[in-house]
């Protein structure tokens, strides 16, 4: 096996031991569902983060656990509980040429936080009292209480460094021209059919690394198609390079000796949630009895063609908070008929909620009903969208309903959202004594070794009160086209988003 | 004094009816799916609603005849009891339809007038809406479920039997009998519902078998798209949407839905085209239906 350009690794996922030496050229296509957006991550609307973070990068990254890692930030420390101080990589550069440096930082946080540039990120912002610049490449974080979710926030919306200059002299032409320091630049877009980007050929990552080919394409074309069958038929005769599947379509295509095709686990929890201030999902029994009568290897089976991971709490199982000692629930549909009985509930429940209307969170929803008609539940599900749920919800006016959370990187935004009283997504549903101090304490802990112990024991807290029904954790699949090269599906697994930037794809002879 | 317009003797009607190849054809379609679904219990082997989630999507069996649909029910069944809803939602969304507009309609044309001209202009007001995307909106806005789906349909789908009417109530209401019956001292009342509706019916008993199958079009249309019938209730717009997704897979769960809707509104077209025929004077010698298409 050749080694091209090895430096000591000082991280795992620092290695680039390819047996072919990778080619520069063609333009990487690929397809989304929707148009882009905004494509300033601190505006709405925006749809696709992939896209986003190839123009920008953050000030840190995440691993395969979603512990945050250096980036553009190369290190920290903690002087005391209201204190960090960062320290930059030097000798970056965003693309219209303004150096990356603490005063860049500092105005970009600043004007997150400054309200009359309407960031919906600001809010993650709130505990950040004040940013002093040290010196060029040092950084003061001067926080107003302690702040557990610091790191896990820079390295996720508020962390994306947007060029300074670009934004102070036109932040509306920022929402659709982005400038940042990421492997590639924008190029040309037309808004609902396509967007191109062209390559960064001074992308400091490769350079500093020893790989200055990097990123391989010329550039990445991403176009919007919203038919799925479509978008497939595609990637079969080569009008695009890579998509996302759809679970059915899996199953059909991952024999074809044409594509590559991988399943990605995702940091997506489904799942359903209890409306817990009146009854019946007041009273554990009842709660329990939902839990015991979904029979989620069925529903994975049957509804997600397999591609799922049943889920014991709400944090996915390769996350560092998940507490890995939880076992799923078990299916035991007399168990739930009986707990019904002693809740006095003998001749039937009924219950309302909602779903989303999409087909796939549509049948889903179904399986679950027939499943809860077993045990003498029934479920009157209606099928909404999100403005009529998010009133229902605020209102709460569901017993048992829609309880998704995508993107969990950091633990805290979840926790407080959901199950704390003051949470965003609580709306006063849920009150568990045991789970609150918890929930508080994860918002100030810094040492990580102490904030995995604290999320250990609100996973516990939850799993004891049955708090929500967890289902599944999302897998993704992911198709490419035979002549993609460089991509290793055990280290992405591995180590995820980290690994994603640090190797860039790249085609077999330099061209589609 | 014979009227312009003949009264519809039935007997006759069905035998006309009969005798046309399209129209018989439609008539017999008619039949078995009002049989299929009023014995659907009888008929399918399956519970519509019993899931078997290791099994979903297979090929048609000894067991399953069409296969089973994303849950593992038997698709047939679920097809079987899919036009349940289907001549539900049409038939019953046609009795609403045809009631408005007939009062709407019938009143509009006989008082004349003032009256009339706000009546049609309200008519007017409501078809100027897009069929469709009101129905949509409006089943959307009141909440799911085919009950609500009906009341939609029904709002929107009077216009077109009031402007019948009017126009039918407008010829009859000028004939020699009503005068000699307002002369005798009838009450308007009677005279409206005893002479005039009776004689300006027939072009509405056309309208109506043409509407049922407009109405299982979109009552299928919405479904497609979410709103309708809640599930696990069986219905063909739904299946059709359901199976949409898994086209290459199993085929035949959007294809079998997809010709039972294509086969009743096909039905009720052939019905309707069949009864104007038979009730057009000008075309009641001969077999012109045919000819003219």
């Amino acid at each position: 096996m050749t080694v091209f350009g090895q430096v000591q690794p000082s991280h795992p996922w620092e290695v680039w031991d390819y047996k072919t030496k990778p080619v520069r050229g063609g333009y990487f296509r690929t397809a989304s569902n929707v148009d882009v957006g905004v494509l300033n991550p601190n505006h709405l609307p925006i749809t696709d983060y992939d896209l986003i973070s190839y123009v920008y990068e953050r000030l840190l990254n995440t691993d395969g656990s979603f512990k945050p890692v250096p980036w553009l930030a190369e290190s920290w420390t903690f002087p005391d509980q209201l204190t960090c101080i960062m320290k930059l990589k030097k000798g970056i550069r965003f693309s219209d040429g303004t150096p990356f440096n603490a005063e860049a930082v500092k105005f970009v946080e600043e004007w997150i936080m400054d309200p009359k540039n309407e960031c919906w990120s600001a809010a993650w912002l709130k505990p950040l009292k004040s940013i002093d610049v040290v010196d060029e490449y040092t950084i003061r974080w001067n926080f107003k209480e302690p702040w557990g979710a610091f790191l896990g926030i820079m390295a996720n919306l508020p962390g994306f460094m947007i060029s300074p200059k670009a934004l102070r002299e036109d932040p509306n032409k920022c929402d659709g021209y982005p400038v940042g320091t990421g492997p590639y630049l924008f190029e040309n877009r037309s808004p609902g059919n396509w967007i191109k980007l062209k390559r960064n050929p001074n992308w400091w990552f490769g350079k500093s690394v020893g790989h200055p080919d990097m990123p391989y394409f010329d550039g990445i074309l991403t176009n919007v198609i919203p038919d799925p069958s479509v978008k497939l038929a595609n990637l079969r005769v080569g009008k695009i390079d890579s998509m996302t599947l759809e679970k059915p379509q899996y199953e059909m295509v991952k024999n074809d000796p044409n594509l590559k095709v991988f399943l990605t686990p995702l940091n997506y929890l489904r799942g359903y949630r209890f409306n817990h201030s009146r009854l019946p999902f007041s009273d554990i029994r009842v709660r329990q009895a939902v839990a015991y009568a979904i029979n989620r290897r069925a529903l994975i089976a049957g509804v997600e063609f397999g591609l799922g991971r049943i889920a014991s709490c709400v944090y996915p199982e390769d996350h560092w908070a998940h507490n890995p000692s939880l076992p799923p629930w078990p299916y035991n549909p007399q168990k739930a008929r009986e707990l019904l009985k002693e809740a006095g509930y003998a001749g039937g429940l009924n219950i309302v909620g909602h779903v989303y209307n999409n087909p796939q969170s549509r049948t889903r929803a179904e399986a679950v009903k027939g499943m809860l008609a077993e045990v003498g539940i029934n479920w009157k599900m209606d099928v909404l969208d999100a403005v009529t749920i998010e009133d229902r919800v605020k209102n709460l006016r569901y017993d048992l309903a829609t309880g998704d959370f995508p993107r969990i990187d950091d633990p805290e935004l979840m926790a407080t959202a959901i199950f704390h009283p003051s949470g965003g997504r609580n709306w006063g549903r849920s009150k568990n004594e045991a789970a609150i101090p918890l929930i508080e304490k994860g918002c100030q802990e810094i040492d990580m070794g102490k904030r995995q112990d604290i999320y250990f024991r609100l996973e516990k807290a939850l799993y004891d009160n049955c708090e929500d029904i967890w289902l599944f954790w999302e897998m993704s699949p992911i198709a490419f086209s035979k002549n993609i090269m460089g991509y290793n599906h055990d280290m992405e697994v591995k180590h995820k988003r980290v690994w994603t930037h640090t190797h860039p794809l790249w085609f077999k002879e330099g061209r589609p | 004094m014979r009227p312009l317009i003949p009264k519809v003797r039935s007997g006759s009607l069905i035998a006309t009816l009969l005798r046309q190849r399209l129209p018989f054809i439609g008539i017999l379609i008619i039949c078995m799916l009002t049989l299929m679904a009023v014995i659907a219990p009888f008929i399918s082997s399956h519970n519509p609603y019993s899931q078997d989630l290791y099994r979903v999507l297979e090929k048609p069996s000894q067991t399953h005849w069409l296969g089973t649909d994303n849950l593992g029910r038997d698709l047939l069944a679920r097809v079987i009891y899919g036009s349940r809803i289907s001549l539900y939602a049409g038939l019953v969304s046609m009795a609403i339809s045809a009631v408005i507009g007939i009062l709407v309609g019938l009143i509009a044309g006989y008082c004349g007038g003032a009256v009339d001209n706000i009546l049609m202009r309200i008519t007017d007001a409501f078809m100027c809406f897009p069929y469709f995307i009101f129905v949509l909106a409006l089943a959307a806005a009141i909440g799911p479920g085919i009950n609500n789906v009906i009341i939609s349909l029904s709002l929107l789908g009077w216009t077109g039997f009031a402007r019948i009417i009017r126009g039918q109530v407008l010829l009859v209401r000028e004939m020699p009998y009503i005068e000699a019956a307002r002369a005798i001292g009838m009450p308007e009342y009677k005279i409206m519902f005893r002479h005039i509706l009776p004689n300006s019916l027939a072009p509405v008993i056309v309208a109506a078998s043409i509407f049922i199958g407009r109405a299982i079009l979109t009552e299928s249309g919405t479904a497609f798209l979410g709103l309708g019938a809640e599930p696990p209730t069986a219905s063909w717009g739904k299946e059709l949407r359901a199976g949409f997704t898994h086209l290459e897979r199993a085929p035949l769960f959007s294809v079998t839905p997809g010709f039972m809707i294509t086969l009743a509104v096909m039905a009720f077209n052939f019905l309707g085209d069949g009864l104007r025929d038979a009730l057009d004077p000008r075309l009641r010698r001969g077999n012109i239906a045919c000819e003219e298409k």
